[in-house]
């Protein structure tokens, strides 16, 4: 149990220390902004308290909130996806599995089931974070492309990651 | 009563997340609205030492492009000095000056935090409250216009970009002194857009955009960028021009604060105007 919070709190400290000190630099394009933190809350698991979740959720976007100069948006769009990552899973996932302490990842949902989950989960996220961001529906077009290729650009990278980490848990 | 206990308790991660939200969006109203964002307020002194720590490790890596750019700032400044000038004539008198009286301050600056790839992009400097700056003043680099103080807290600012899509920049053409203004559509950090500039404005491609002291936060003719795109607007009887910004925003680092001594003054009887204009109307 404390060994899970450990690392849990490492987990956390690395993925926004990741996220502010090397993602935001990237800079790619105006139209590329990823947010890969979001892959601590996806990968909390299965049987983790709603309520958890939602506690999490809300300290992390708080989290990145500091660190991005404009309170609320990331908040909102951290929380709003905690919450609705409980129905994904309920639907996509079987009972037992959901009673247990396994993470969804690339072995336990498949690599094509974890993709879908994480895509669908972080457009949600994106979504909510870059209009409340842009605060105006004015060049709707234009937030919601940003939207677009950022969701593929985060999934992308989550995919990577799990490439890396999937390979590590198989030779320990 | 019971009932209502009964089933926020059913439902209570239903209204866990309700309160989240809300509170996502009280704040973040309140921050849009103008208001002092209180939230920022806690938040963006330990937000900016981390960042800072961050910076003074990395800001190893572009000391040479920045000293390249302050020694040339330096070397342009030391022109103006009056050692630099050979002083035509033999008597010199001592006057106390009433003529000129100064209107600018600079007080130097830091960037920490920068970001140029959101649509509201800002800025975060190491000097705040306690080193003098106010809100609304403007700030600028060597090489032009950078933005407005947005919120102030002891020891640091948060700097509202130009590249941010809720920035105003009064601006004019430095050739015919024609007003216009600044904004930032949002799609490319090197460009950005002037508009409200009329018709029968001779404009070229290649121009010089300058800032106006009009404004109050900037002084008179900071450089802002150059004319690459002149398109006419067929609604307003207007351009709509794109201009290449001179400000380096992805490679910021050395920023001034202008303080304009007489802004009080200068809106005050702004704002008188206005109320005496609304007396007379009614």
């Amino acid at each position: 149990m404390i060994i899970d919070i450990l690392n849990f709190l490492v987990r956390f400290v690395l993925l926004v220390f990741l996220q502010i000190v090397v993602i935001n630099n990237i800079d790619l394009s105006t139209y590329v902004n990823p947010y890969i933190y979001v892959v601590l809350i996806l990968s909390l698991p299965y049987n983790t308290k709603p309520w958890l979740v939602l506690v999490i959720s809300f300290l992390l976007g708080m989290t990145m909130d500091t660190f991005s100069s404009m309170p609320g948006p990331h908040i909102a769009a951290t929380v709003l996806m905690g919450y609705m990552r409980r129905f994904y899973l309920m639907f996509s996932t079987n009972k037992d599995d959901l009673e247990t302490k396994i993470e969804p990842n690339f072995s336990s949902k498949g690599p094509i089931g974890y993709m879908v989950y994480v895509l669908l989960m972080v457009f949600l996220h994106h979504f909510v974070l870059f209009f409340l961001e842009a605060f105006t529906f004015h060049q709707f077009f234009s937030t919601l492309s940003r939207i677009f290729f950022s969701t593929l650009f985060t999934t992308l990278l989550v995919g990577l990651g799990q490439l890396l980490f999937y390979k590590v848990a198989k030779k320990a | 009563m019971k009932n209502l206990i009964f089933f926020i308790y059913k439902y209570y991660v239903f209204f866990m997340f309700l309160a989240f939200e809300v509170f996502a969006m009280v704040v973040l109203f309140r921050f849009n609205n103008y208001q002092q964002a209180s939230f920022l307020n806690y938040t963006a002194s330990t937000s900016a030492s981390i960042y800072n720590a961050i910076n003074s490790t990395t800001g190893y890596f572009n000391l040479k492009t920045l000293n390249d750019s302050l020694q040339q700032e330096n070397a342009r400044l030391r022109s103006q000095l009056l050692q630099s000038y050979y002083q035509n004539g033999f008597t010199t008198t001592n006057i106390n000056d009433t003529l000129f009286k100064q209107q600018y301050q600079y007080i130097s600056a830091q960037v920490v935090n920068n970001s140029i790839s959101k649509k509201n992009n800002f800025i975060t400097i190491d000097k705040g409250s306690l080193h003098g700056v106010k809100r609304f003043d403007g700030v600028i680099c060597p090489n032009g216009v950078v933005g407005i103080v947005w919120q102030v807290t002891p020891y640091y600012s948060l700097v509202q970009s130009v590249l941010n899509s809720k920035s105003n920049t009064g601006a004019k053409v430095k050739k015919t002194g024609d007003i216009g203004t600044v904004t930032w559509d949002g799609a490319n950090a090197l460009f950005a857009q002037l508009s409200d500039v009329n018709t029968f404005v001779p404009v070229a491609i290649g121009d010089e955009i300058v800032s106006t002291a009009q404004s109050a936060s900037y002084p008179e003719e900071i450089p802002i960028g150059k004319i690459v795109k002149i398109d006419r607007n067929p609604e307003k009887n207007s351009y709509d021009i794109t201009i290449l910004v001179h400000t380096p925003f992805s490679r910021l680092k050395n920023v001034y604060v202008v303080r304009n001594l007489f802004k009080e003054s200068q809106q005050a009887a702004e704002t008188k105007a206005v109320e005496e204009e609304a007396k007379n109307d009614n």
